[in-house]
């Protein structure tokens, strides 16, 4: 099963360090192939050494893909995290 | 040069002093063995490089274990375990290994060296540092690959000063919580992980003293780490020693009194009110700020967003820096200042030339002149982040009217852009500029009705005035902020602020100093800025003191023609009033 979704990076640091590992613990939690792409460049979003390496800043535009058993909840999961500017305050 | 200077410099990391015997981190050189496999060997290799991950990633499991209860260094330390378990660190090595029948030491090795590679190409700067914790783990791995011990502090004795070229914060994290009297890196900088974890173990450290300390220091030697000072003594006399212990014992009782002054206003008791703020470099420093009883920012300087990088900041990318201040200090003001690069700091993406004399040369509000393009773009972006809390936003290196006007005229020109763009900005934003060069001291009159405040940078202020490098060690005893021509600029400033009804604030390091409090206060200066943990025994000075009685010291050093005289005189008085305030004190800047 395949499943994806569009998100915009809110948060004002963008995908650092603290987000990256954020998204990387929350896909770990899941079965599913999961993949971040920002533009070209696609980074295995259980890996916080290829998040980060996406450089992907405030107002950068990401695609969230996922593929296997729980494509669905791990793309619905992840989107909110992203939404949610990864748990920080602001 | 097999001696060391018996005293370094380096960046104040985290304040306090200690006295004791260094143990020094000496790191074995790891020769990393590589040679090619057989195709029947390539699963055993994979094994073994797997194993050597869990065991590390066990090794680590049980150090954070220990650490939880200290709970500060949890965040930092979680990062560097998921570098540990990252799938593509692990993935890319094995492929080495499968593809390229590498040895696992070498395939890991080459993966690490891509890493760095991709590191290095980042143009955020945290994102750089980074690499460290990556090559802190992959040296591990290869440690436990190799059948190595890890060298680490598991063997410094009770009671030392650990003295490395760099520490990560795992190898801090070993060290049981009250052991370690200090630590003194090499590298490093007020950012780095182990100085954020120093701090919040309060531990004195001082980081950056450079190079070669660690190979010409013998294990046991006496140091002296001055963490307020950023100094490290090595050959430390006796008399030195004697002195610093009676140092850091009224420090500490000093410390302990001072904590409950942090959150009661600066006021005399005769109700004048100065307000106390800080200096801040980065976002996190704002918690330790408010903590210290930090009534605002009084200088945050946007340099350290140009800095250190390959490209400009964009327009976004610097409203979402300046949010996150304005919003990390509401309600109370951040004073942000604008761009002020010049000689040394000049960051990628601007080239201003080889300048004979940089101090002199194109700096501050004269770039942004030169360059009103970015100037607006910094200007619109402090806008758009105002909405966030309370701005004052501040103009460095102004010396003519000329300045103030071309910068008043490009912040309406930014509000305008931002209405016409249906912007929103917040309505209170204050302008002021810095009063660091004579000239404009000296026009103060002439610039305080075109601004809401002035903020006095005494730094460059008293380098211009008294003509005075003070890292220059020939000529840096002519540096004396009491210089009576430097009083009476200030009193000019002040002067000219109060006929306009603005306020004047102070940052620089003449406002941190106790010392001149009194003096401060009686010239008129309303707020003074200052490095955090200076706040609270400024606060406990005015607090125990009267407008009345600063203002008869100001008096009769007004009168006096000589520097040396006005110190002699402030001190002797201060000294009497406050004893065991200004005994702990004495010389730690």
């Amino acid at each position: 099963m395949k499943h994806s979704a569009d998100v915009r990076i809110c948060n004002k640091l963008g995908l650092h360090l603290r987000a990256a590992a954020a998204f990387a613990r929350v896909a770990e939690r899941f079965r599913s192939e999961i993949t971040l792409s920002h533009g070209p460049v696609a980074a295995n979003g259980k890996s916080i050494i290829s998040l980060v390496t996406l450089a992907a800043g405030i107002g950068s535009e990401l695609r969230i893909e996922a593929e296997g058993p729980d494509a669905t909840e791990a793309v619905a999961a992840l989107e909110e995290l992203v939404k949610q500017r990864f748990g920080e305050s602001s | 040069m097999n001696r060391i200077n018996p005293e370094r410099r380096g960046l104040a990391a985290s304040p306090g002093i200690a006295i004791g015997p260094a143990f020094v981190l000496r790191r074995e050189r790891l020769v990393i063995p590589e040679y090619l496999i057989r195709e029947d060997q390539t699963d055993s290799e994979v094994r073994r490089l797997e194993r050597a991950f869990r065991d590390t990633r066990a090794r680590l499991e049980s150090i954070r274990e220990g650490m939880k209860d200290s709970g500060i260094v949890g965040d930092i330390f979680d990062a560097q375990f998921l570098f540990l378990r990252d799938p593509t660190l692990l993935e890319h090595a094995i492929r080495n290994i499968q593809k390229d029948r590498l040895n696992a030491e070498w395939a890991l090795q080459r993966e690490l060296r891509r890493l760095e590679a991709l590191f290095e190409s980042m143009a955020d700067p945290y994102i750089r540092e980074r690499s460290s914790d990556v090559a802190f783990v992959v040296r591990r791995v290869l440690q436990a690959l190799m059948g190595r011990e890890p060298e680490g502090l598991k063997n410094a004795p009770p009671g030392v000063i650990v003295v490395a070229e760099e520490l990560s914060t795992a190898e801090l994290a070993q060290v049981p919580r009250g052991q370690l009297l200090a630590f003194v890196t090499e590298g490093g900088s007020r950012t780095s992980h182990v100085t954020i974890v120093a701090r919040g173990l309060e531990i004195p450290a001082v980081v950056g003293v450079g190079g070669d300390v660690v190979r010409n220091l013998a294990d046991g030697t006496t140091l002296i780490v001055d963490g307020h000072a950023g100094l490290v003594i090595t050959e430390a006399s006796p008399e030195q020693i004697a002195e610093y212990r009676r140092r850091r014992s009224t420090r500490h009782a000093l410390e302990r009194r001072l904590l409950r002054y942090t959150t009661l206003p600066a006021e005399t008791r005769d109700g004048v009110r100065i307000r106390t703020l800080a200096n801040v470099d980065q976002v996190g420093e704002i918690p330790d700020a408010v903590r210290y009883g930090a009534e605002g920012i009084g200088l945050y300087r946007t340099e350290f967003l140009f800095m250190n990088r390959r490209d400009l900041p964009d327009e976004e990318e610097q409203v979402a820096a300046y949010r996150d201040i304005l919003k990390a200090m509401a309600p109370h003001s951040a004073v942000i200042r604008t761009l002020d690069l010049g000689g040394e700091k000049v960051p990628a993406g601007f080239s201003v030339g080889d300048e004979p004399n940089p101090a002199l040369g194109l700096r501050g509000v004269r770039l942004s002149v030169g360059r009103p393009d970015l100037f607006g773009a910094q200007l619109r972006a402090l806008l758009r982040a105002s909405v966030e809390g309370h701005l004052k936003i501040l103009v460095p290196m102004v010396s003519n009217i000329g300045e103030v006007e071309f910068a008043r005229r490009e912040l309406e020109a930014a509000r305008a852009a931002l209405r016409e763009a249906g912007r929103e900005f917040a309505p209170n934003v204050e302008f002021g500029v810095m009063i660091e060069t004579p000239a404009a001291a000296l026009i103060a009159d002439a610039i305080a009705p075109k601004v809401d405040f002035l903020s006095i940078g005494t730094n460059d202020l008293l380098q211009y005035t008294l003509a005075v490098d003070r890292t220059n060690e020939h000529v840096a005893y002519l540096y004396e902020p009491l210089h009576p021509a430097n009083l009476r600029l200030l009193q000019q400033v002040c002067q000219a602020a109060r006929r306009e009804g603005i306020l004047v604030s102070m940052c620089g390091e003449m406002a941190g100093d106790p010392l001149n409090c009194w003096i401060l206060m009686a010239l008129g200066v309303g707020e003074l800025s200052m490095a955090p943990f200076s706040i609270p025994l400024i606060k406990k000075i005015l607090r125990q003191s009267t407008a009345a009685e600063a203002r008869d010291l100001l008096a009769a050093v007004l009168r006096m023609g000589s520097g040396q005289d006005i110190r002699a005189c402030v001190e002797a008085h201060m000294r009497s009033r406050f004893p065991t305030e200004f005994e702990g004190l004495r010389a730690s800047g």
